[in-house]
């Protein structure tokens, strides 16, 4: 008779794996990328919305990697072009 | 190995098929909106703008593709009542073909707008499916 495979989570061990320096510099490489996308892409009129753009990293439950436009226009130039999610794309695959 | 040969649907084109249709077939008086992937030469009362704004391959026939959608209106409670009406018709457009699923990216958000006019800004994930490669495109 066929035995079912089942698959059993160690949170200890998820936990370790989401904090996980390794994770971290992949997310911060990756993050990077999509910044450097951003700041190529970004419109300039004064430069201050592309040199706004940078990274962020922190640890909630798992590393975080976030990239962020501070400068005040950036909600208007995000909705006027998309910038930031069309440089998502850098953030390449597996 | 090179991804088998599939060609993914115009998705600004299906969204903006899709919700002029959807909004056509609604009472409400907002809904009487202008629908494009442009904003038009002459601007309208109402308007409903999607753009792609990129979004990769995940498999070899489905596709992420984000949309970003500028909803403008006559007043705050117009472009409110639309931009909700718009989010709702996207989010339950999902019925394999081409549309797989369609996820929240970003909700909506007023955002200042040179014209004056009330804007809206929101983003969602369409996961979408592509079909084998026709011999002709233009048949």
């Amino acid at each position: 008779m066929a035995r079912r495979a089942t698959v059993k989570l160690i949170s200890r061990g998820m936990k370790l794996l989401l904090t996980d320096p390794g994770v971290k510099a992949d997310l911060k490489r990756r993050a990077e990328s999509v910044a450097a996308t951003a700041r190529e892409t970004a419109p300039v009129a004064t430069g201050a919305y592309r040199d706004s753009i940078t990274v962020v990293t922190e640890v909630t439950d798992r590393v975080v990697a976030r990239v962020v436009a501070r400068d005040p226009k950036s909600h208007i130039i995000e909705a006027r072009t998309g910038n930031l999610s069309r440089a998502l794309d850098s953030a390449g695959g597996a | 190995m090179q991804p088998a040969n599939v060609i993914f649907p115009d998705v600004e084109l299906w969204a903006t098929t899709f919700l002029r249709a959807a909004l056509a077939a609604r009472p409400e008086s907002f809904s009487n909106a202008y629908v494009s992937n442009a904003v038009p030469q002459s601007r309208r009362d109402r308007m409903v703008i999607v753009r792609r704004d990129g979004g990769p391959r995940v498999t070899v026939a489905t596709e992420a593709a984000r949309l970003g959608v500028r909803v403008w209106g006559k007043t705050e409670k117009d472009v409110t009542d639309l931009t909700r009406l718009v989010r709702a018709l996207l989010t339950n457009a999902a019925d394999g073909n081409p549309v797989c699923r369609v996820e929240d990216l970003s909700g909506p958000s007023a955002v200042p707008d040179e014209s004056g006019q009330p804007l809206r800004f929101f983003t969602l994930e369409l996961t979408v499916r592509g079909i084998p490669l026709p011999a002709d495109l233009e048949p």
